[in-house]
């Protein structure tokens, strides 16, 4: 019995048909990257000395975007990996749209660390004399098998799709038949690959659960593991886990909603989908401000004279505008939105998730910079000041750019609902996939 | 043999590292390219049964 499910017309429309809208979209993307593009070769010639970057502040926009982006993609192993891992169900047609954010996220990760170090040909410094003692070593060794590791995973789970766009998609261009042909692998239905395959997606869940704990804490030590003011404590990676797990939750309600917008895809992608995720959304974000208030009691009610200058630059002083506006976007109008006005009302869901990533992309950059201009060793080094330069904002408008790009790209050629993983059967009946409820009240509540 | 001294200098030398990490990533792409295989080669399994026993009658 081939695949059976009621929505799959409307989950391959938008592949069916590409518009002049999508050209311009990509055209304009394409455009900011490649200003971006000119950017970084810019700085690959003349050096980091063209960006806001100094003695003492070695890190700037380059490493918030890195913690942001590789925070965006713990989306994608969250509601896929974690909540299958937890059993639930209603997750299934949020699942790839989720994953695509991981995977279009972890390249712009990895790569701003790339384009921070100036020439990224330095990288291989790491491989031919690298250290254990290193945390970039951890860093790289981490974000890269979880880069290797979401990539399997998104494609396996694609994997029936793609093998149905090679079957049932007969109105597009031959090369786009050919490429589903050879990315296909030969997949032919039968309920053993199915058995196979929800098989191994367990075994991989489980996995990819401990590497995306793994991969957040392992970047916040490499703030943590030094003895700076703001970042040497034992909190920090259930802060910067907890906070990724936030800003990508969030992300995910923007594609959502963007996706059920622009593909008319309300019947799949109801209200009760939204409604459960606003309920996570609460959740995290209370469980952010916890660690926030924690974290910083403590370093306050200890007043050491070096935790105290940084501390009091962000409540108080340079900072205090970034850090105050920071905690009103990620906490405040947040959670008044969520529970006020968030039910059932996918527009201020949104409103509030580009809030929370706003806010996020803030806190990261709060993290990083007041404790960069006023270290530890301050009476050495002296203290500092960082505005980004131009090339470091070109860069960064490019990287969200490119995100978008890929992200609307793969929109055009891949389901971005999972069919198979929706289905009403499947071949064999070897996948129990319960219909997702379309009443825009079911579900979560 | 001081297998404490060979665990420090494991540890304290440039270049180990960089060994492991390749290590890591080569054991992790041959486990995911074999489990892709294993799991494509469901249908295939199958597949030959019929023509396998074809050839036997045919023998």
């Amino acid at each position: 019995m081939p695949i059976t499910n009621r929505h799959e017309q409307t989950i391959l429309a938008p592949i069916r048909r590409v518009g002049m809208g999508d050209y311009l979209l990509w055209g304009s993307l394409l455009v900011l990257m490649l200003a971006g593009l000119g950017a970084w070769i810019w700085q690959y010639i003349e050096g980091l000395g063209i960006t806001g970057m100094n003695r003492p502040v070695y890190w700037g926009v380059y490493i918030t975007n890195f913690v942001f982006f590789i925070g965006l993609a713990h989306s994608g192993t969250f509601i896929s990996a974690i909540l299958r891992v937890a059993g639930q169900s209603w997750r299934a047609p949020l699942t790839r749209a989720a994953e695509a954010i991981t995977l279009f996220s972890l390249p712009f990760g990895a790569g701003s660390i790339l384009i921070d170090m100036g020439h990224p040909e330095r990288i291989l410094n790491l491989i031919f004399y690298g250290r254990f003692q290193s945390p970039i070593m951890w860093d790289v060794t981490a974000v890269g098998l979880y880069m290797l590791s979401s990539i399997v995973f998104f494609y396996l789970s694609l994997l029936p799709d793609i093998a149905l766009c090679r079957d049932r998609l007969t109105d597009v261009p031959n090369w786009q038949k050919r490429m589903y042909k050879v990315l296909a692998l030969g997949w032919k239905d039968s309920p053993e690959q199915y058995h196979r395959l929800e098989k191994v997606l367990d075994g991989m869940a489980v996995f990819m659960t401990m590497l995306v704990v793994t991969v957040h804490t392992v970047v916040s030590w490499l703030f943590g593991m030094t003895v700076q003011p703001g970042w040497h404590t034992a909190l920090i990676g259930p802060f910067f886990l907890l906070g990724a797990i936030l800003s990508g939750t969030a992300a995910v309600v923007i594609a959502l909603a963007l996706l059920r917008k622009v593909y008319h895809l309300e019947e799949v992608l109801h209200n009760g989908l939204f409604n459960s995720l606003r309920k996570l959304l609460i959740t995290f974000i209370l469980g952010w401000l916890y660690m926030m208030i924690a974290e910083h009691l403590t370093i306050g009610y200890a007043s050491m004279h070096e935790e105290m200058v940084v501390l009091n630059d962000k409540f108080s002083g340079t900072y205090s505008l970034v850090f105050w506006n920071m905690t009103v976007l990620v906490f405040f109008v947040p959670l008044l939105i969520f529970i006020f006005k968030g039910k059932n009302n996918v527009g201020w869901m949104v409103f509030a998730s580009v809030l929370i990533n706003i806010g996020m992309w803030m806190e990261r950059y709060i993290v990083i910079i007041p404790t960069e201009t006023s270290p530890r060793l301050f009476h050495e080094m002296g203290g500092g000041s960082y505005l980004p330069a131009l090339p470091e904002v070109l860069i960064t408008i490019a990287c969200f750019a490119g995100l978008v790009f890929l992200y609307a790209l793969f929109t055009r050629f891949f389901p971005i609902i999972p069919i198979w993983e929706t289905a009403e059967s499947l071949p064999g009946h070897a996948h129990n996939a319960e219909p997702a409820p379309v009443s825009s009240t079911a579900t979560g509540d | 043999m001081d297998i404490g001294g060979l665990v420090h200098t494991f540890f304290n030398n440039a270049g180990p590292g960089g060994v492991v990490v390749m290590l890591i990533f080569g054991t992790a792409c041959t486990i995911y390219f074999f489990l892709t295989r294993w799991i494509v080669s469901g249908g295939r399994d199958e597949a030959a049964i019929p023509d396998e026993q074809s050839v036997s009658v045919d023998a």
